[in-house]
Order: structure tokens, then C-alpha cells, then sequence
């Protein structure tokens, strides 16, 4: 039976063998993670990063690397960890400047989505608590991210979820 | 990092396969390699070089930044 303390067990270890700079010790041990949990993004995210730190010539090559970042970001919908570390591979390891900028885009637009989904949830719980000047705070910072997004209006509620909560707030004076 | 380390102290045997590593500038330094980088005009191998470099302290700075 597959625990989460066990899995977040192995990746606290796994981190502090990385750490230690104990790169083969960490990946062996994200390998073993992987076995049990195949498509889990933030492990192939790991393994992916300490297959560029393997001192040995044999193991897992970097373009392996580079399709385990790309699975991770399609298994959670655009992962926004996965993007960055993308778009850092393509920049460094690939030398690709303009295909870099696209992966850090994505990972731009997927950030601040989240960022607003938190800053409503944050803004719905602080109103509940009577913190209202907090809440409104949240409010306005999720009302800016959204004006940055360029694509935003036709696929997320995000900016009439604002706005009903900005007129709430109007309303209750 | 030290500017004074030489490249191939710094870039891991598995990036070492990679098109991008020039084994010709793993004898310079991290400090000389910035230089050829940004010289003008700039030298290539010594831009990927640097690359290369920087993304392995990106790595390794990983597990001790915050979550």
C-alpha cells in the first residue's frame, strides 16, 4: 500500500542527499520514488534535475532530462515548476533563446492563474473573518494579475469572480 | 561558486556529452570563461560554456531555496 508519509519521507531524504551533494545517492532514491509513483510531476521534476548533476557518462542523458520536464508540465496542465525548469534546460543546456522564452511564458501565464485563484480563495476567507482591508488587498493584486493576462477574458472566470466579489464589497460598504 | 575553478570541475560528466560542452575550453577557468563570454564580439563555446556552468549552480542551489 502506497503511503504519502512514505513519499514524503523519500523526497525529504532524497533532497538532503542532494544537498550533501550525494547526486547518485538522491537519484536512486527518487528511481525507487518513480517505481511507485510513475507519473507523479514533482518527482519526474527531481529526477529530472539530478540526471544533469550524474557525474557518470552512462546514466540517464540530459535529453531524457528535457522529456521528463515536458511530461510533468502536461501531467498537471501546465505545471508552472516544470515550465520554469524547462525553459531554464532549453536556455542553458539546449543554448535556445527564443524556444526558452516560450517554455518561461507558459509558466508565466500558468503562475499568475494560480496566483489569482489564491489571492479570490484568500480574499473569500479573509471577508469571512471580518478582515475585510485584506481581503479588499488580495482583491486589487488579483485584479492587476488579471489586466496582465493577455488571454485570460475568453477561458476563466477568474475576472468576473473579481468583480463580483469587488461589488460585494462596494455594497457592504 | 569560484571564478577561479576550472570548467571541468564545475560541468558534470553527464552534461559533458552535450553539443554544447567544448572539452578544448575545460582547462579555463569559470573567471576566464565569463570573459570570452562577453567579449566582443562574443565568443560562442565560452557563451555556452557559461551556460552550462550557471545551470549546474542553478541545480545545485535547487534543494536549498524555498518550496
Amino acid at each position: 500500500m502506497k503511503s504519502i508519509t512514505t513519499f514524503k519521507r523519500g523526497v525529504a531524504k532524497a533532497r538532503r542527499e542532494w544537498q550533501e551533494s550525494r547526486v547518485d545517492v538522491a537519484l536512486a532514491e527518487v528511481d525507487q520514488l518513480l517505481a511507485e509513483w510513475p507519473d507523479n510531476p514533482q518527482l519526474l521534476v527531481m529526477w529530472a534535475d539530478l540526471v544533469q548533476l550524474q557525474e557518470s557518462k552512462n546514466g540517464p542523458t540530459p535529453e531524457e532530462a528535457a522529456a521528463a520536464y515536458r511530461r510533468a508540465a502536461d501531467l498537471e496542465g501546465d505545471l508552472p515548476g516544470a515550465l520554469v525548469e524547462l525553459g531554464h534546460y532549453i536556455y542553458s543546456v539546449e543554448d535556445d533563446a527564443k524556444a526558452a522564452m516560450k517554455a518561461f511564458d507558459k509558466a508565466i501565464l500558468a503562475s499568475r492563474r494560480l496566483l489569482i485563484e489564491a489571492l479570490l480563495g484568500k480574499a473569500k476567507a479573509l471577508q469571512e473573518l471580518g478582515r475585510i482591508t485584506e481581503a479588499r488587498a488580495c482583491l486589487d493584486e488579483a485584479y492587476m494579475l488579471r489586466l496582465r493576462d493577455p488571454n485570460g477574458a475568453d477561458d476563466s472566470r477568474a475576472f468576473e469572480e473579481i468583480m463580483e466579489q469587488l461589488n460585494e464589497f462596494l455594497h457592504a460598504g | 561558486m569560484n571564478d577561479d575553478e576550472l570548467a571541468d570541475d564545475l560541468i558534470p560528466g553527464g552534461l559533458k556529452k552535450l553539443k554544447s560542452y567544448h572539452s578544448d575550453y575545460g582547462k579555463k577557468t569559470y573567471a576566464e570563461i565569463k570573459k570570452l563570454a562577453g567579449a566582443n564580439p562574443p565568443d560562442r563555446n565560452a557563451r555556452q560554456m557559461k551556460k552550462l556552468i550557471e545551470r549546474v549552480k542553478h541545480l545545485k542551489d535547487k534543494p536549498r531555496r524555498p518550496r
